[in-house]
């Protein structure tokens, strides 16, 4: 056998030292050894794997990672990128850790937000109930590593019935560029019966941070409850970024997940939706940009497992220079589930000759009475469209960004939070290439 | 000093190694309204495209003057700039990109290079705003992305107030009454003649005479495979209403 690579060495030692030093109660050191045993038996899936195939993590195996230092100084905490006017509650963690000082946790009627450790400590009954219990199976070792590495995180709970008006923010900024760090924040969501809640969960990474966020989000969505919940990866200065957003549906419970990722070295997003009870659905908005040295992979998965459901996919791809994308949708419908409707579509401006998409979208279907559709698009700029602005006097570069824009746009007018919104317009601007001459416009 | 806005002499041009335009002559002098009227296939679009400079056709002969000057060496946003301006047969609907800055960006443009000021959000606003009044558009059209979900009379009509602000020297008005009920085509009509200047010209390519009982033009032309067959005054018009196209096909095989 093969010595371990530098990655899976440093996550093993991670884990054993998890399991001497940390105070944790019994049953937690349990579950992490348990996620460590899961993790270790699936390894770090390779090409060979076809969920895999077109993201190589042999960079990241190269390299090896520590623990973020546990309650040490936080030293650098700029936040002038985060979505500084949301109003409600914040969580906000630099390399791993919560930073205190800028997180917002005072109490709202109907709405707990507190930090995993606290919650673990208090023996939260949301943690119990949902830690490790939707985030499993075979499909995922990256959730098992983040069980085996249990830290930081959040858990937000929503009481039945309540209303919440304003959004949770959670903020993630890794920072540190001296050491290659390994953050598994892990985020519980706890949506209790017809209920109602924005949450935005949001990486940032300044230059030269090195690390690994892997993060894993488990979601309960109780009977009638609605979510929008928006997972914002900002940034070419991301490294290594596996994102899993796990979610289990009750009736008629209706979830808006918008996923933007702007970039970043190698970022996997996967999404995994069980639609558990009858009526209920998901839409699922996705843009990705990748330029130079970009690698974004969107993997999706929605079961319907129940009469009824219905799921609406629609993922945008901007990929520019030698930037790389993966999309691969798969709605995997269950015999019981009659009457359901899956619509998926993905689309991708390719902006040059060397920039690639790997696109599979995946029906499954096992029952005669459901209604399903899905395409992938693979283009360049409409020409139609470029002739129609160039006629009004509009130059052709400038015609060309504003179309480049507006594909993006689309998607990103369906946000529902106007600073989230404004400020992902901002930076799909700044992203895009020649997107300056633009500016004036938007 | 000549007052000619447009002047084609012999224009041949091809799409897909086709030849549609086969030496077609045409004059437009500043202040005219000019009809060219045609059966479906005789060139009418092709013409209008030529002029604003689509890609994919071929000029393989004659020359196109604007202004004096050679129009055919510009491309497409320049003849824009320059005042040519066509409203579609067609209209594109362009997701994402709202009216109001596609509206913005052409009039910046144009001013631009024409060495004016560019207008700030305040004063482009109160001069789109009075142009909207004109078209009966409601002011939601700004905010709307450029002929998404509209129909097809308010496709027109955003055409119309494009041009309304624009004000072009030229303007190239394809089958802009297809479409329309008789509503949408008085109020499309009533636009374009609030545009009747006299240093400007309008060049209409309309397949019916209907159009033209609401803009009455100075010169009617038929433009019959690829070529001006036939010139006249508005009365040429009534008569392809009640005659057709066909005896004049025979008339100039006779010829």
């Amino acid at each position: 056998m093969s010595s371990p690579s530098p990655a899976l060495a440093s996550f093993k030692a991670a884990a054993d030292q998890l399991a001497i030093n940390d105070a944790a109660p019994d049953w937690l050191n349990a579950t992490r050894v348990n996620g460590w045993q899961r993790f270790a038996e699936m390894g770090v899936p390779g090409v060979r794997d076809e969920r895999w195939k077109y993201t190589r993590l042999a960079a990241l195996e190269r390299q090896s990672f520590v623990l973020p230092n546990h309650g040490g100084a936080l030293s650098k905490a700029v936040h002038a990128e985060e979505f500084s006017a949301l109003p409600g509650l914040r969580m906000v963690f630099v390399d791993g850790c919560l930073d205190e000082r800028s997180s917002r946790l005072a109490g709202k009627a109907g709405l707990r937000v507190r930090s995993l450790d606290n919650a673990i400590a208090d023996n939260d009954a949301v943690v119990s109930e949902l830690l490790g219990k939707i985030a499993q199976g075979p499909l995922h070792p990256f959730a098992a590593l983040n069980t085996a590495l249990l830290a930081n995180g959040a858990v937000i709970d929503v009481e039945p019935h309540a209303t919440i008006e304003e959004p949770v923010y959670l903020l993630f900024i890794s920072s540190c560029a001296q050491v290659s760090l390994i953050s598994n924040p892990r985020i519980l969501l706890n949506i209790g019966a017809n209920a109602s809640v924005t949450v935005v969960e949001h990486h940032l990474a300044h230059d030269g941070a090195k690390n690994f966020v892997n993060v894993t989000t488990e979601g309960r969505i109780g009977e009638g409850a609605r979510l929008e919940y928006c997972s914002v990866l900002d940034g070419v200065a991301l490294d290594s970024h596996i994102n899993g957003l796990h979610l289990e549906q009750a009736g008629d419970s209706h979830v808006i997940h918008n996923s933007v990722t702007l970039g970043g070295r190698m970022i996997r997003n996967d999404l995994h939706c069980r639609l558990l009870g009858p009526g209920s659905h998901i839409d699922m908005r996705g843009l990705y940009l990748a330029g130079d040295r970009q690698h974004v992979d969107n993997h999706t998965l929605v079961e319907h497992c129940a009469p009824h459901t219905s799921s609406a996919q629609d993922y945008k791809g901007v990929l520019h220079g030698r930037g790389r994308a993966v999309f691969n949708g798969k709605v995997l419908i269950h015999s019981g589930a009659n009457g359901s409707e899956a619509h998926q579509s993905n689309g991708n401006l390719l902006l040059s000759e060397k920039a690639e998409i790997d696109t599979k979208p995946e029906l499954e279907i096992y029952n005669d009475d459901v209604k399903c559709s899905h395409g992938a698009t693979v283009g360049q700029l409409d020409k139609e469209a470029l002739f129609y602005l160039r006629s009004r006097g509009i130059g052709e570069a400038t015609a060309r960004s504003m179309l480049t824009f507006a594909f993006a746009e689309a998607l990103v007018q369906r946000i529902g939070l106007s600073d989230v919104r404004n400020r992902i317009e901002q930076r799909v601007i700044e992203l895009l290439p020649e997107s300056e001459r633009i500016r004036s416009f938007v | 000093m000549s007052n000619k806005i447009l002047e084609i002499k012999g224009l041949k041009a091809e799409v897909d190694g086709k030849a549609i335009l086969k030496g077609l002559d045409l004059a437009v002098e500043a202040g005219e309204v000019h009809a060219i009227m045609g059966p479906n296939g005789s060139g009418k679009s092709t013409l209008t495209h030529v002029l604003a400079g689509r890609e994919g056709y071929v000029v393989s002969g004659g020359k196109v003057l604007y202004k004096g000057a050679d129009l055919l060496e510009l491309e497409t946003e320049e003849r824009a700039r320059e005042g040519v301006f066509l409203a579609f047969q067609y209209p594109v609907e362009i997701p994402g990109v709202n009216n109001v800055y596609l509206l913005k960006a052409a009039l910046n443009a144009q001013r631009k290079h024409r060495g004016e000021a560019e207008l700030d959000a305040i004063e482009f606003l109160s001069l789109v705003r009075d142009k909207m009044k004109l078209m009966q558009m409601d002011e939601s059209f700004l905010n709307r992305a450029v002929n998404e979900g509209f129909s097809g009379g308010e496709k027109k009509r955003n055409e119309i107030l494009q041009m309304s602000v624009l004000q072009p020297t030229l303007a190239l008005l394809d089958e802009t009454d297809s479409g329309l009920d008789i509503d949408a085509l008085k109020i499309v009509a009533n636009g374009i003649n609030s545009l009747r200047r006299e240093d400007r010209a309008i060049v209409l390519v309309t397949h019916y005479q209907r159009l033209l009982d609401y803009i009455e033009p100075d010169f009617v032309h038929v433009l019959s495979n690829g070529r001006i067959v036939k010139s006249g005054d508005k009365s040429l018009a009534n008569e392809l209403e009640a005659r057709g196209y066909d005896w004049l096909a025979e008339e100039a095989v006779s010829a």
